[in-house]
Formats: structure tokens, sequence, C-alpha cells
């Protein structure tokens, strides 16, 4: 799906992008207001970038980084405005603002299908989503092939959708 | 119908795989907008997977699970960590010497790659990349001295003090979670996340901080920094967060997960940036600045050059 900014497209059919930010967003803050705001302005944005005259020929992945962008916005808004019981929610261990909106039963629900995975994968999934190592890096690491260490990866992160489904905790209807 | 649907989320999870890259090529790029173009289907499933690897919940999650670990392997033997795996002489010498909490070593990251240690002790260190940290653990006490770089500190209270030193700030503890980091401008930051911990600076002035704050030594002297926004240091979680930093601090902190050096021109060093950057995806974070604030990003071929536009 390639947009080069051309004014003819800006009459192109943006509802799959839409659609899919919308879903995106809604899957990580389960907040319909947020997730129609941050679709909405995603497609603002990806429009003004094709104005610019540069062909934007990877639309999607662009969305996806700028719907990101949008969201962390959002987050550190709240927290800004929550700084009056930032400090309470320090010293008492409370999760952070985010985190409530992720909801302590995620977690909960997270861990458990971690721990349910054989060590080996659980291994990898640690270190690729909380110490960032690459697929290169954990394979070099624990003597096994790149395509294997990825092959963990996408099949530890069906686990965990498989998981939080099950829960219901993933299921969130969209509006 | 059912193994279609299989074989979209086994390709929707490889897809959100390949989006937490920061190396992807132009044409791994084409073929994943061509799938995402393909269906509703695709664009669903990669939604789901994408905001579940991305989730703080999957975050916090891991890093409890990968914590739980670490503290289960304190009650094992403590050889296992005493025994440098590297020096075979010295593993002689220790055999005879050995006394469970003795742990004499350094410990050193290369760019781009942190890692976690447990000491002799069973306490935790984090530490990020580019950074290198000497342990001098004996019955008297616990001592480490951060030479440069940062590190995550989950201390164990075993009745003998931990001392952190880091250039001319010394930070002393007895059970604690804190963050040490040394910026090369001289100055030194230590964040604290539990317990309490007291920081002396060069003329022998301390401060005691409490949970949630943060002390900076610059120049031996000791000042009261930002408080902090979460319960853990954002680097761990690969994010950096502030409300009013240099861009040579930022650029300090996203250096450390680079393969490439990069480096700030002097016209742009004080610039002042406020925002939650992935440190962990310098990449990302360089395009963000490069729109964000208008300067200009130069890659080379052994360095990556920030400059005024």
């Amino acid at each position: 799906m390639a947009y080069d900014g051309d004014d003819s497209q800006a009459t192109k059919d943006w509802s799959p992008l839409l659609n899919f930010v919308r879903r995106l967003t809604w899957r990580r803050l389960r907040r319909a207001d947020l997730a129609e705001d941050v679709a909405q302005e995603t497609v603002l944005r990806l429009m003004e970038y094709g104005r610019g005259g540069v062909p934007i020929d990877n639309l999607y992945g662009l969305a996806l980084r700028i719907a990101e962008n949008l969201v962390n916005e959002q987050f550190r808004r709240e927290r800004r405005w929550g700084q009056v019981e930032l400090s309470d929610t320090l010293a008492s261990a409370e999760p952070a603002p985010d985190r409530v909106i992720e909801g302590r039963e995620a977690v909960a629900t997270l861990k458990e299908a971690l721990a349910k995975m054989p060590t080996l994968r659980r291994d990898i999934i640690i270190r690729r989503r909380v110490n960032h190592q690459s697929c290169a890096a954990i394979a070099a690491d624990l003597g096994l092939s790149v395509k294997a260490v990825e092959k963990h990866v996408t099949r530890g992160l069906l686990d965990l959708n498989q998981a939080f489904g099950e829960n219901g905790q993933g299921r969130g209807k969209l509006n | 119908m059912k193994t279609d649907q299989k074989r979209i989320m086994a390709e929707a999870a490889a897809w959100v795989d390949w989006s937490a890259r920061s190396d992807v090529s132009t044409a791994e790029a084409a073929a994943f907008e061509r799938w995402m173009g393909e269906s509703e289907a695709n664009r669903q499933a990669f939604a789901d997977l994408a905001a579940l690897w991305r989730s703080d919940a999957l975050g916090e999650a891991a890093a409890d699970v990968a914590a739980a670990r670490f503290k289960r392997r304190g009650y094992n033997p403590p050889w296992r960590f005493v025994i440098p795996s590297t020096v075979a002489a010295a593993m002689a010498a220790l055999a005879v010497l050995y006394v469970p909490w003795m742990d004499h070593r350094t410990l050193v990251t290369e760019r781009a790659a942190p890692s976690d240690t447990v000491l002799a002790d069973g306490s935790l260190v984090r530490l990020s990349g580019g950074s290198r940290l000497v342990v001098r653990q004996s019955p008297m006490g616990r001592n480490v001295t951060l030479e440069l770089g940062e590190a995550f500190f989950d201390v164990r209270h075993d009745g003998r003090p931990f001392a952190v030193s880091a250039g001319e700030g010394r930070v002393r503890v007895m059970g604690t979670a804190f963050n040490v980091d040394r910026l090369s401008s001289g100055r030194t930051e230590v964040a604290l996340y539990r317990g309490a911990v007291r920081v002396r600076g060069r003329s022998k002035e301390t401060m005691d901080i409490s949970p949630g704050e943060r002390v900076i030594v610059d120049r031996g002297r000791l000042s009261r920094g930002a408080p902090l926004s979460a319960s853990k240091p954002d680097w761990i979680d690969g994010w950096f967060d502030t409300q009013d930093a240099s861009l040579a601090h930022l650029v300090e902190e996203i250096d450390r997960f680079s393969a490439k050096p990069i480096v700030v021109d002097s016209a742009v060093r004080r610039m002042r940036i406020s925002g939650r950057f992935q440190v962990g995806e310098p990449r990302a974070v360089l395009a963000l600045i490069e729109t964000a604030y208008g300067v200009q990003v130069v890659e080379e071929s052994d360095r990556i050059r920030i400059e005024r536009r």
C-alpha cells in the first residue's frame, strides 16, 4: 500500500489503516475514546507526511510507530497529571498509572503463562522482551541458530496470547 | 478454516518479532506492507499480538519472572557465582581460599549488551551496555566501584554494609534497590527504588534518600534531582523518561544500546528534551528526535553524528 502524497490519493480509503490502529490501541489501553483519537491522529500525521512530497511505502510500519508514540505521550500526560499521588505510589509499591490501565490481572495471567512455558522458551522471551537482546545475540549466547530463537519467540508469543484469550483478558470488543 | 487462522497467527507473531528489531531491510519492510495489505484477518492478528508484545503488562510479568529466578538462584551454594569461568588458575586458588562471602571480579559489558549477574552474597547487579563494575566482597564488607556506565542493584541484606563508589560519590546501603548512572560529564545520578541509602560526596557531606528520590553528585557536591516516576529504572525496560534533560544526556542513554557510537555536536548538546524514549531502540529514538527537535542525524561508517540542521 504505497501512498505517494498525490492529492488524488488523499481521498483514498483509510479505513483498513484506521481499523488497524484502533484495534492496536484498544488492545493496549482498553479505552475506546483513546483508541479512536489515536487512530484519527495517526492517519492525520500520515497524510501530513505524504503532503511533504516524500512517498510513503511503509504505511503500516509508520502507523505502528506513530501510534506507539501517541500512546506513550498519553501515558506521560497522565503521569504528569497524577503527579500528586506519585510519591505515595512509590512508597506503597503500587503500580504506576499506566500499569493500572493494563490491569493487575493481566500481569498475573501472563506470569502464569510464562511459568508454564518450557524453560528455554521462557528464557528467550525474557531476553528478548526485558533485556531487548536481538535474536542473533540470544542465538550466540545460547548456542542456537537464529531461526530456532525466532521460532521460540513466535511460539512463546502465541502461548501468551492464548493464555490471555482464555482468561478473557485479551478479548475486548471493539466499538 | 481453523488451520488458516493458525497460520495467520503464526505469521503475525513472526512479524511482531520482526517489528521490534532495529535492523530491518527495505525488502522485509515491503514484505510486511504486502502482508498487512492482504486481509483484515492479517491486520487484526498483528494488532492483537503487537499490542500484547508491547504491553507494559508483559514487560512487568517477564521482569517479575526473571527477578524471581534470580532469587531462587540466590539460595544455591554461592560458589557457583564465585568461580570466574574463564580463569583456570584463579579457580585453583579460589578452591583453597574459598569462603562463601568472597567475590572478587570485574564485570564488563559491551556496547548494546546489558547483562545480569548475581554476586556471591545473592545481590543482583544489572549492568547496562558499555559499563564496567569492579566487585570486591570480603568478610568485612561488600564494595563495588562503578567505573563506567550505569548499574541497577538489588541488594540482599546480610549484615555487611554494601557500598557503591562512582566518581566522587559513594552510596552505602543495607538491603535495598537502587540505580547508579555515571555520566561522562562527571555527574553521577543515584536513584532509589526501595529501602534507604546514604550518599556521600567529596567533602564528607551526606544525604539520606528515601524511595522515589534521586540525588545528583556533581564535582563532589550533592543536590536533589527530579523525583522518580516508576518502580524501577527506565532503562531496564528500555525506556528513558525525562521532563527536562539535555540532548547530550539522552544520547548518552541510547548510546549504550547502540552498536555504533553516537556523538552530539556541541551546537546542540544543551538542547532541552522531554519525553519518554525507548532507549533500547536507538534508531527509533534518533528518528524521533530528528523530527521532533529539528536536528540532523548523520550516519557515518564508524559512528552516528547528531548536528544542527
